[in-house]
């Protein structure tokens, strides 16, 4: 018998949940610097927290995401949720034109955040479970989102830096990462910055586990 | 919850898990466009370096790999050179070297793309595969003397980062 269990704060699976929520500062200080010293071990959990650093990051330098939209989505979550205890009595509601708009505004928002955090995603090449054979399909270019990759942020790890990198297109990229498949691992693409232009790096999310 | 957050979140649901695929879009790796011509070989410098939190620093040899001191390389304070070589890779042949942990990386030279006045870039096609079968693979369109790096196969209490350049 293990005299020491571990604490229920340090045996969670570090999924993407708990990475975003370290991310935007909502764990508590112990949780964060449990979770902080679990990424120092573990080398799949920060490429994770990596990609999710950089996804938000395009998200929000390309919507210009503030504090008012933060308080949006946290608006709409608070409706989805009165909605769904308002079923029964949905009949008794006449939307107005006004309601209406509102929230034709806000699904626009959140299309728009969705749309792009796609495409950032798209970007970062969160590949999973690619088919078998696929590769020689894939030998097609990127989808056009693919783009994104090459405007990332040049330091990944620090928001103060985030002024793109020597960002290449398809043209100019001294390395272009044309296909990937991961099998049935998972991996990012993205580019660093390197001697001269951005380097382009695939990185394998490697579990460790035996196939 | 943050809007990022509620956003990658409807987008992930979208996505599912191969979503990118597009077939019958797009032209196959054997069926590039015009302009592609053959090239009968390439030298490909191949690095292998042992990357973990053992405190040590940076091998003075991968000193010139400035790669390695941004994220997500950052994330390790200390890398290794396990292993420099240089293949003569010839079209359509693929060489191979084995990696610590049993795994192997093999390299293959698929062609060149010439676009007019544009310097060309090597076709290359490059294979990860790991001790027990698992296999990653890209294919990737190089100039000349670029470096492009595939890293995170676990090796030991780290990772291995692979390095290729090819000119």
């Amino acid at each position: 018998m293990n005299p020491h269990p571990p604490s229920p704060r340090t045996a969670a699976p570090i999924d993407d949940e708990r990475l975003m929520r370290l991310l935007d500062g909502e764990l508590e200080s112990e949780d964060a610097a449990a979770l902080r010293r679990r990424l120092e071990e573990d080398s799949d959990a920060r490429a994770r927290f990596a990609s999710l650093e950089a996804v938000r990051e395009i998200v929000r330098r390309n919507t210009d995401v503030d504090r008012s939209l933060d308080g949006l989505s946290d608006s709409i979550m608070a409706a989805i949720e009165a909605d769904d205890r308002r079923r029964s009595l949905r009949e008794r509601l006449v939307p107005t034109g006004a309601s209406k708009g509102a929230s034709n505004d806000n699904a626009r928002s959140i299309f728009a955040i969705a749309s792009l955090a796609a495409a950032a995603a798209a970007a970062l090449f969160v590949w999973s479970h690619a088919q078998p054979g696929e590769l020689e399909r894939a030998g097609a270019p990127l989808p056009a989102d693919a783009r994104l990759a090459a405007e990332m942020p040049a330091d990944l790890g620090s928001p103060e830096a985030l002024a793109p990198a020597a960002a290449p297109t398809s043209d100019e990229a001294t390395v272009e990462v044309a296909s990937v498949d991961f099998g049935a691992q998972q991996g990012s693409v993205f580019y660093v910055p390197g001697d001269g232009a951005a380097t382009a790096v695939v990185w394998i999310n490697d579990s460790g586990e035996a196939p | 919850m943050k809007a990022w957050r509620l956003g990658l979140a409807v987008a992930m649901m979208g996505i599912g898990s191969s979503a990118f695929a597009q077939e019958g879009t797009a032209p196959t790796g054997r069926a590039q466009g015009a302009g592609k011509s053959a090239v009968a070989e390439a030298a490909a410098e191949i690095l292998v370096a042992h990357a973990n939190n053992s405190g040590k620093g940076i091998d003075a040899k991968l000193s010139r790999y400035k790669e390695l001191k941004s994220p997500p390389f950052s994330s390790f304070n200390s890398y290794a050179l396990v292993q420099e070589t240089t293949w003569q890779l010839k079209q359509g042949k693929a060489a191979s070297l084995k990696l610590p942990g049993g795994g192997e990386l093999s390299v293959t030279l698929d062609g060149v793309e010439e676009k007019g006045p544009k310097p060309a870039r090597f076709l290359l096609k490059a294979t990860m595969k790991k001790a027990g079968g698992e296999e990653s693979a890209l294919q990737v369109k190089a100039k000349p003397g670029a470096t492009f790096f595939v890293a995170g196969q676990r090796h030991d209490d780290g990772i291995l980062v692979l390095g290729i350049r090819v000119r």
